[in-house]
């Protein structure tokens, strides 16, 4: 199974995003999707789970998405926005319940298969002590185990994930990598946008690079995470070291430049990201 | 020839009285009951009108239309309008705005309150407050007379203590009503009172058909007799004894709700529907 | 999570029989059941047992579950706890399609007249909402369209009202309409309130599952195959008719839609399956009861509305105060 995306492309107003996108996931690897601000990764992302329409093709194992059903593309790719309203005072149980939704006839409850799945998920994200759990109650980390555990549920191959590790501590979001580096080594399909490009580097097989100027750059870590490109598009200074292990570096003294787990600043690049249209 | 101009001279001293009142005195009136009373009270109160209220040719409410020449001035509440007309004396009901009352009395206007209508004693208070603030009380005394009369007319004890009440969309007509009167001088035996209900209430269907009563009167829709029909169909009516003597009557609400001469009206149409209904 | 219902079942029935027994009239017991049964009785228990207080304690029972049900279906679709029907400004269209026909005497052509024009003030309405929402289909600009429509349609009563202080008998009319009454309904009345009950009740079970997956937000739900337009359109004609027709029936009748969901949550939990029936339960044993109180309080009738504002707005407030601490 192969996730296809070809001559993808889309624009806001008058802003063209990014356009000419092709890129293929094969099974069993990860694909992050790294830009600054506003350059549209999110969007990029809504596009494959078939939340928007993009210009351009997606296809999953030779099938449009956009000619499924939304059921059946909700069987196919499961999505993690970047935000889940706080508010959900609902159980870890009824949470990953909800994975089981597009399996689900309309009026049917939940099925002895749709426990037992919820009850695998749970073991498989090491939360299956806190199922009656309130979500509220959850820590970050812990609560993106059970958004995984969710996505899990829906037994879908490709997994699209928006910064999940954005509100998470080091060692959270290292474990939260490394599981999604499993699921793909047993046959999903991961893509995620992810905003700290040292562990992009360190997990991802391969990276879509948007800078924000309409042009997109895929390719290895090696071609897109180079340290010259990252400088150009970031305004940071990156260095592989001998293991080939890419490095922030953070000059304090000009204090020109900005710490790695910040928002990079605005790029020269990135004229077109002004909000007042130039001709 | 002296005598002859001291003659003279007393007479023209005496003459100007009569002409003065028609200078000197403008009464304003802001009620549909003033407007009644001051035509009752004669010509020479007519004169001295320079507004009506503004509902006194609306037969919904007014028991006189078209009886006031078009050319006078139709006024509500206590308005700036009405200083314009420079009255002398003002009409005006309790319930009016008492700030407007102020500017009235500030513009040196004598501001008659008309308040108390519970009835045939309220009805001669009022028309004798009236006469007297503009100067007719003689024929005040006249016109109650002439209402004392009627009523002794009207009464009798056709009703034969049977219970009677009156139900507007729930609200009951108890003691010290016009209706109270009416019903009581047809020999009725008015219901809510006798329940120790005072004034104007609010009461329920289903206290009203476990009262069982054995008249009902009900204010006219368009058609009396369709009213009467209609009411009849209401929920648990039907086991009233009114409802099973064909006792529901429906009134004009002009009549029902009167509060001058023709409140002896009603003891008279009772009196009538009673006997047709008994024959 | 079950035995907190079968206690409020066990309330209903008792407020129901309650409800049959006290009243004006003196009927006992045994005279209450022997009507139900269909047996031999006075005249006037007859009539005041079936013809007047089964009647109005069901429809009573029927109002207060679908003002529940369209509050549990609101607050789910809009995801906010202080969401109503009062706030797509459904009931707030029919009061004042109910007050204009008032004051044009249309309440002379018949028991219905009024009642049919406050269902088309709603059905106005909901249109004009539907229409919106087609057009842009955002969750807070469809809150504000609702907010605006309440407001228009309230400066409007307000209008009639004023008009009204010179006519004083039709300005009674309309406060006795805006403040609602269960007073002097009939069988014909439960008819269409149940019909409408089970419509609600047939759209709350399309819904539950999607208002489920709604709560982790529009794009969740999306992404786990809940058509989001669908969604929003029987929603909001669920919550539209349900509380349009209710305002047509008994009058304006608040707070019950923005309570009742918070307690049955308490009680059930946030699963749109279990809490949509909660709400219906609960908002019928409620109106029920409120229905009790107003008429054995005095001879004199109070009106529904005011007892729930009463009861409803220090339950608010503890809500309020809750969800102050709940929520970081």
């Amino acid at each position: 199974m192969t996730l296809e995306v070809r001559a993808a492309a889309a624009r806001i107003g008058s802003r063209q995003l990014f356009e000419g996108l092709d890129v293929t996931a094969p099974q069993g690897t990860v694909t992050a999707v790294v830009g600054p601000n506003g350059a549209g990764k999110s969007t990029l992302l809504r596009g494959l789970c078939g939340l928007l329409a993009l210009d351009g093709t997606v296809r999953l194992c030779e099938v449009a998405l956009s000619s499924m059903s939304p059921r059946d593309r909700a069987r196919a790719v499961a999505y993690l926005p970047q935000q889940t309203p706080a508010a959900a005072a609902l159980t870890v149980r009824d949470v990953v319940m909800l994975g089981r939704l597009p399996h689900r006839s309309r009026l049917a409850g939940p099925s002895r298969t749709d426990r037992d799945q919820v009850q695998a998920s749970l073991a498989r994200v090491r939360m299956d002590g806190f199922a009656d759990r309130v979500l509220t109650t959850l820590s970050g980390g812990e609560r993106q185990r059970v958004m995984l555990a969710r996505m899990l549920a829906t037994e879908a191959q490709v997994m699209v994930l928006d910064e999940p590790t954005a509100a998470l501590d080091v060692r959270h979001a290292l474990d939260l990598l490394r599981t999604l580096r499993t699921l793909a080594a047993e046959g999903h399909i991961i893509v995620l946008a992810i905003h700290d490009l040292t562990l992009a580097d360190a997990f991802a097989d391969q990276v879509i690079c948007l800078p924000g100027d309409g042009t997109t750059v895929v390719g290895t870590t090696d071609d897109v995470l180079s340290p010259d490109r990252l400088r150009a598009v970031f305004g940071a200074e990156f260095a592989r070291d001998g293991h080939g292990t890419l490095q922030l570096r953070v000059d304090r003294g000009s204090g020109a430049k900005t710490d790695a787990c910040a928002s990079p600043s605005p790029e020269p690049a990135d004229s077109s990201a002004e909000p007042s249209p130039r001709p | 020839m002296k005598r002859l101009a001291v003659a003279l001279l007393w007479l023209s001293a005496c003459a100007r009285p009569s002409t003065e009142p028609s200078d000197t005195v403008r009464i304003a009136s802001v009620t549909i009951d003033s407007d009644a009373t001051l035509w009752a009270l004669g010509e020479a109160t007519r004169a001295q009108v320079v507004a009506v209220s503004a509902l006194v040719d609306d037969a919904r409410y007014s028991p006189i239309v078209d009886v006031w020449p078009a050319e006078l001035p139709r006024v509500t509440g206590t308005s700036e309008s009405l200083v314009a007309l420079r009255p002398t004396v003002a009409f005006v009901a309790e319930w009016s705005d008492p700030t407007g009352r102020s500017l009235l009395e500030q513009a040196g206007i004598d501001v008659v309150v008309l308040s108390g209508y519970g009835g045939f004693d309220d009805y001669k208070a009022r028309v004798r407050t009236i006469a007297r603030a503009v100067g007719a009380a003689e024929r005040g005394e006249a016109l109650v007379t002439a209402f004392e009369s009627d009523v002794a007319d009207a009464t009798s004890s056709v009703g034969r203590g049977k219970t009677i009440i009156s139900y507007s969309s729930g609200n009951v007509a108890a003691a010290g009503t016009t209706f109270a009167d009416e019903a009581e001088a047809a020999g009725f035996v008015n219901l809510a009172a006798r329940e120790g209900l005072e004034g104007h209430v609010q009461v329920s269907l289903e206290q009203l058909v476990a009262w069982q009563p054995d008249v009902i009167v009900v204010p006219c829709e368009a058609d009396c007799a369709a009213t009467e029909r209609a009411f009849a169909t209401q929920p648990g009516v039907a086991a009233t004894p009114a409802a099973k003597a064909g006792l529901i009557v429906a009134l004009d609400p002009v009549l029902l709700f009167a509060t001058g001469p023709r409140m002896v009206e009603v003891t008279r149409a009772l009196g009538v529907r009673l006997a047709e209904a008994t024959q | 999570m079950i035995r907190p219902l079968l206690v409020v079942c066990a309330v209903l029935v008792i407020a129901l029989w309650t409800a049959l027994v006290v009243g004006p009239g003196d009927v006992g017991h045994a005279q209450v059941a022997a009507t139900l049964m269909g047996q031999e009785v006075p005249m006037v228990a007859h009539a005041l047992v079936w013809d007047l207080r089964l009647p109005r304690s069901l429809l009573a029972v029927t109002v207060g579950a679908s003002l529940g049900l369209a509050g549990a279906i609101a607050q789910g679709l809009f995801r906010n706890p202080l969401a109503e029907p009062g706030v797509l400004g459904v009931s707030a269209g029919a009061a004042m399609a109910g007050a204009v026909a008032l004051a044009a005497g249309l309440d002379a052509a018949g028991p219905w007249a009024i009642a049919f024009a406050a269902c088309a003030g709603a059905v106005g309405v909901l249109l004009v909402l539907m229409a919106w929402a087609r057009a842009d289909a955002r969750l807070s600009t469809l809150i504000l369209c609702g907010v605006a429509l309440a407001s228009v349609c309230g400066a409007i009563t307000t209008l009639v009202l004023s008009i009204g202080i010179e006519r004083w008998e039709v300005g009674i009319k309309v406060v006795r309409w805006l403040m609602g009454s269960f007073d002097g309904r009939s069988w014909s009345h439960l008819g269409v309130g149940a019909t409408t009950l089970l419509v609600g009740g047939a759209a709350s079970v399309w819904l539950r599952q999607d208002l489920d997956a709604l709560q982790l937000g529009p794009d969740t739900a999306a992404s786990l195959g809940a058509d989001l337009r669908k969604t929003w359109r029987v929603g909001i004609g669920a919550v539209g008719v349900l509380a349009g027709i209710c305002t047509a029936l008994t009058g304006v009748i608040g707070f019950v839609g923005l309570v009742v969901p918070h307690v049955a949550r308490g009680l059930v939990g946030s699963g749109h399956g279990r809490l949509l029936p909660a709400s219906a339960l609960l908002g019928g044993t409620l109106m029920l009861l409120v229905d009790l109180l107003t008429r054995t309080v005095t001879a004199v009738a109070l009106p529904p509305g005011v007892v729930t504002s009463l009861l409803g707005t220090p339950v608010f407030l503890l809500v309020l105060a809750r969800l102050r601490t709940e929520v970081t």
